[in-house]
């Protein structure tokens, strides 16, 4: 039995469609934190996460060659950029979020950030870039850096004086800072996902299980590692040019700093290094070589609407996983009972995963961009 | 008259040792597979046949006679005869069986002479080289020599007289006829349709060498049995699975230090020839294109498929090297519009994969996965499933690409299958991939240039020696289990099969027999010679004698399957502490057990699977201190901490059947396959439970934590 045959407010079709993205209203010292606002900002920081999957799969899957750094390295970051989705979703379920999972819209803004306004400069080092779906390139490749790249920040230097977060850092300080002053509203174990626990065997928990202060340690530990992993721990301010590039002072800065916990030992091949670390790398390295495009195939356009179902489906799946708000409300029109909603979409999760990136894969081989939504598709065409 | 051509099938039979002196019959139906001529029956090919039948599988209690020991594999072997047209053709599909008082072009067949000749070269041989495999014999090389000790010259004939293990020729004609390959019994030869004694071949044991033997389940003196069956095919039954050392000095018992290469040891494991001939009514003889017997390791999960099989291997090389289908593949390159078969070349694959679960311990996604690659069918369009743009596949070649560092890398997960691959820094693979043939045959299906059916099947002598080899354990050779990287080898084969004799089929050395008879060797002297030596021009052409098959695995046989359950990847050159399995589908690693399945007080998963258990388990499988940093390590777990007990024990461990064919009395689903007939026992308190994969070696990471 399929959890596609019960029925549900949230339709593959509006899943698929993105949503227009409201500019976030940033928090300052005369716009203070609500549970609202920190809602809002957990399911920005879902937005996020998912955002980078599909990019980063979809210039994963274009490299030819299965075993080039390339490919591994990205692989190694998609595996990640999951596990901060399950993390992100965690702690928005610990403060009681009603998380829509929706299509992310490529080729235009990345949601939620302004990266312009980040002080160390991404855009002018990274360019040119581009944040259409598109083969692992230099335009990929720049944008995958920029995303990825620390910003430079505290919680005083918060500036209210920008509407936008100006890195994935700073929306995870902003969130720490509310989920701080909100602690007492942490409800534990709501519907905590623990995947990876194999593979991140040392981190001291992937969920939050407890209320208030030790919820919030828990709250704060996922936000590290999501921020470790990405663009790395927080960098040492001494004996560094102010003058110097993000680069320089990268490059600078001692390597293989990621926190041993965080670090994956199974399957990736360079586990001290964070996500800027990998990218900044591959950025110097010969361009793999990569699928030609076709120029629309029959077969090729037929993927892609493979590959828009099978996202749809992915879609329904993650807003069942991680919401169990919508997991009530399903079991309720169906007269089943939550669990049974629970098992039913856990026991498709992983297959409609893996067909997900199957079907970006077969999208390449056949000579087309993987398409993430109907509009994507036609945009193509 | 119409002419006819003869052959024995399988073309390399499969028996396998046991500590029994009853046996069942080799399978004779494919791993996981639909069973042949029994549409609708649950129950997956692989399992073996119970004697005197014609294809009645066995049931779970029948792995064990009623003392409790493990009853050893019988090959089965048959005559088949072909027309004399379309010789050179694959599949031919023609072929007919012949027995005895069968009638053939207005002939009658009134007898067939068999005759089997075992031995045993282990011992003899150079050490398995784990580091170089097949390319330690290039430019004329050869590994070190085992056993230096007896001697540096490996042709010398005092060396090889002790350290073979020479049964030596056995015939046999009629019915219901037996002999065995043991010193009581004289050896006996095939001439002119008649059998010939042959008192004064120089058999070998060792007991005849070395007067002090450390007999761990008693001395070896037998290679096995042969016999007919009621309608003229022959059995053979190998050895009991014994291991005897010669001692050094007065120790008592002689260590085991290494996987694969030990001194002073022995095994019972053999091969030889098998040949026939055929009698009838007017008198007149005909000649039998001859099978090879290979006799090794138990088989405990006779139904997992492996993903790439001995079969893949040899239907890869032929393929590829030996021109066996032009019209799939021809001077370098597959034909742009072969179309494999769904239900022949790519649904076993499927099938494999879905198989692994049962002996190793795969996490829930994968589980899931492997279901869905098992659930693909014929009329999916494979854009639509998991398999889509073979994104979760291992390329059989390494990338151009591939180095970090400039080291050699390859790919595990989620890439399948996510086995070792050759074990050896000298071309070796960290990772198994499919053949080359079997993954063109998934590309051409995952670009929708398959066809459903096979049009143009196998025929029943093809099917059997495709069935035999499919279910032995193709890649990782390090050395293997059945056999080893000399599948590979081109000249261990009859290449010009065009001929007459058809693929697969191990070129035969022709032995001077009579020189035993007419006393023109020496006294003392063996009849076996170091024999075939792969690519080594001056003698790999002359083709294999007895023992020249199994001469490369491990010795003795036991250490090896102890060793080989879960390891990191060789080459690792980025040090990697993850662990993989070895042989998955052939040693398995964990299991479920059918008396965990039924008890109600053990939680299941949401597969309905209890948590697994290590299948060698019990006492001696903690695993101890390396060094001080290195002790309790998971990689060392799932198996005997000291390699002497392997010796044993291998007797012991159960045996993973579908749940239709266990006869417990119990109630299961017919699509698990669980574990039934363990021996092995005792309490390992302080060691951890398996877990589902990632597996992490490490110090103490096989040890449970104490508070």
């Amino acid at each position: 039995m399929s959890i596609s045959q019960f029925l549900g407010t949230r339709t593959q079709q509006d899943l698929l469609n993105s949503r227009t993205l409201k500019h976030p209203k940033k928090i300052t010292s005369q716009n203070p934190w609500t549970i609202e606002a920190l809602r809002e900002h957990l399911q920005w920081a879902v937005d996020v996460e998912l955002y980078t999957i599909p990019f980063y799969m979809s210039a994963m899957y274009s490299v030819i060659d299965q075993a080039s750094e390339a490919r591994r390295l990205v692989r190694s970051v998609v595996n990640q950029e999951m596990l901060h989705m399950q993390c992100a979703a965690n702690i928005a379920n610990a403060y009681g979020c009603d998380l829509h999972i929706t299509a992310p819209h490529y080729g235009g803004e990345v949601p939620h950030l302004d990266f312009e306004a980040n002080p160390n400069q991404p855009t002018k080092i990274f360019s040119p870039y581009s944040t259409q779906i598109g083969p692992m390139d230099v335009l990929r490749i720049n944008a995958m850096c920029i995303i990825e790249c620390p910003g430079e920040f505290s919680s005083a230097t918060l500036d209210p004086n920008t509407a936008e977060y100006s890195s994935i850092g700073e929306i995870y300080q902003a969130i720490r800072e509310g989920a701080a002053m909100l602690s007492e509203c942490i409800i534990p174990n709501n519907n905590q996902v623990a995947h990876f626990t194999s593979t991140y065997p040392d981190v001291s928990s992937l969920i939050i299980s407890e209320d208030c202060c030790e919820g919030l340690v828990q709250v704060n530990g996922l936000i590290d590692l999501i921020v470790d992993q990405g663009e790395g721990a927080a960098w040492p301010n001494d004996n560094i040019s102010p003058d110097a590039t993000i680069e320089q002072r990268y490059e600078d800065y001692q390597q293989e700093q990621l926190p041993p916990e965080y670090q994956n030992h199974v399957d990736d091949i360079q586990p001290y290094w964070d996500h800027f670390q990998k990218f900044t790398y591959l950025r110097k390295q010969t361009l793999p070589e990569t699928f030609p495009l076709g120029f629309g195939s029959p077969r090729g356009r037929k993927n892609q609407q493979i590959l828009i179902n099978h996202f749809g489906h992915f879609l329904q799946l993650m807003n069942i996983v991680f919401n169990p708000i919508y997991q009530q409300q399903l079991a309720n029109s169906n007269d089943i009972s939550v669990a049974a909603v629970q098992q039913m979409a856990g026991a498709e999760f992983g297959n409609t995963m893996y067909k997900v990136g199957a079907a970006i894969a077969a999208c390449w081989e056949n000579g087309v961009v993987p398409a993430f939504s109907t509009s994507a598709s036609q945009q193509e065409q | 008259m119409t002419q006819s051509i003869f052959k024995i099938h399988p073309a390399i039979g499969i028996a396998r040792v046991g500590n029994s002196s009853e046996y069942y019959l080799a399978p004779e139906s494919i791993a996981a597979m639909p069973q042949p001529g029994k549409p609708g029956d649950p129950t997956t090919g692989g399992l073996p046949i119970r004697p005197g039948t014609e294809d009645t599988i066995i049931s779970s209690s029948e792995f064990r006679d009623s003392c409790g020991a493990f009853k050893r594999q019988a090959a089965r072997f048959r005559i088949f005869a072909y027309p004399t047209e379309d010789v050179d053709q694959y599949p031919a599909n023609n072929g007919a069986e012949i027995k005895i008082g069968s009638s053939i072009n207005g002939k009658k067949v009134v007898d067939i002479v068999w005759s089997v000749h075992l031995a045993n070269k282990k011992c003899s041989w150079f050490a398995n080289d784990d580091d170089h495999g097949a390319v330690a014999y290039d430019n004329g090389g050869t590994p070190t020599l085992r056993n230096l000790r007896e001697g540096l010259d490996p042709y010398n004939s005092a060396r090889l007289k002790k350290l073979i293990i020479d049964a030596g020729p056995r015939a046999l004609k009629g019915c219901d006829s037996k002999a065995s390959f043991c010193p009581a019994e004289q050896a006996s030869i095939e001439k002119d349709g008649e059998i010939i004694s042959l008192p004064d071949y120089p058999q070998s044991f060792p007991y005849m060498h070395f007067e002090q033997l450390d007999t761990p389940q008693g001395r070896i003196d037998s290679l096995g049995e042969m016999e007919t069956d009621s309608s003229g095919r022959l059995i053979v039954a190998g050895g009991y699975g014994k291991s005897n050392a010669w001692k050094l000095d007065a120790e008592d018992k002689v260590k085991i230090n290494n996987p694969v290469n030990n001194d002073q040891w022995f095994d019972d494991t053999s091969d030889g020839p098998v040949n026939a001939t055929v009698l009838f009514d007017d008198g007149t003889t005909e000649a039998v294109f001859g099978g090879w017997v290979v006799v090794t390791d138990p088989s405990y999960a006779p139904q997992t498929l492996n993903v790439v099989s001995l079969f893949d291997e040899a239907y890869d090389l032929f393929l590829r090297e030996l021109a066996l289908e032009p019209a799939v593949y021809h001077q370098g390159k597959f034909n742009p519009d072969y179309q494999p078969a769904f239900d022949d070349h790519i649904k076993p694959i499927f099938r494999a994969t879905a198989q692994q679960l049962w002996n190793a311990y795969l996490p829930g996604f994968a589980i899931d996965a492997h279901n869905s690659v098992d659930s693909i069918t014929a009329d999916d369009n494979p854009d639509e499933t998991i398999l889509a743009g073979l994104a979760y596949i291992r390329q059989p070649n390494a990338g151009k690409q591939a180095s970090w560092r400039s080291q050699s890398i390859d790919v595990g997960a989620p890439l399948m299958p996510l086995s070792l691959g050759d074990s050896s820094p000298a071309g070796g693979k960290p990772f198994l991939s499919p053949t080359v043939t079997q993954y063109h045959a998934l590309h051409c299906w995952s670009n929708h240039q398959y066809k459903k059916t096979n049009d143009n099947p196998l025929g029943a002598g093809e099917y059997l020696d495709r069935a035999t080899l499919q279910n032995c354990l193709g890649g990782r050779f390090s050395p293997g289990i059945d056999m080893t990287w000399v599948i590979r080898e081109p000249s261990m084969y009859v290449s010009n099969w065009q001929q007459g004799a058809g693929p697969f089929r191990i070129h035969h050395k022709s032995l001077d027999y009579t020189s035993v008879i007419d006393n023109s060797l020496s006294y003392g002297t063996p009849l076996l010679t170091l024999g075939w030596i792969p690519r080594h021009e001056d003698v790999e052409y002359l083709g294999l004698e007895p023992g020249d098959a199994t001469k490369f695995m491990a010795l003795p046989w036991h250490a090896d399957y102890n060793s080989c359950a879960i390891h990191q990847t060789s080459p690792n050159t980025q040090d990697s502490q993850t662990l993989y399995w070895s042989w998955p589908a052939q040693r398995p690693v964990t299991v479920y057990t059918a008396q965990d399945y039924q008890d109600q007080q053990i939680e299941k998963d949401r597969h309905g699977l209890p948590p697994q258990r290590y299948s060698v388990r019990g006492s001696g499988t903690v695993p101890r201190e390396n060094s001080p940093e290195d002790s309790g390590n998971l990689a060392n777990a799932g198996r005997f901490w000291e390699y002497r007990e392997m010796l044993e024990k291998w007797n012991d461990i159960g045996v993973i059947v579908q749940a239709t064919t266990i006869d417990d009395g119990a109630s299961y689903p017919d699509n698990v396959y669980l574990e039934v007939e363990s021996r092995l026992s005792g309490a390992t308190p302080n060691l951890k439970a398996p877990a589902p994969w990632p597996m992490v070696a490490g110090d103490k990471t096989a040890i449970k934590k104490t508070r």
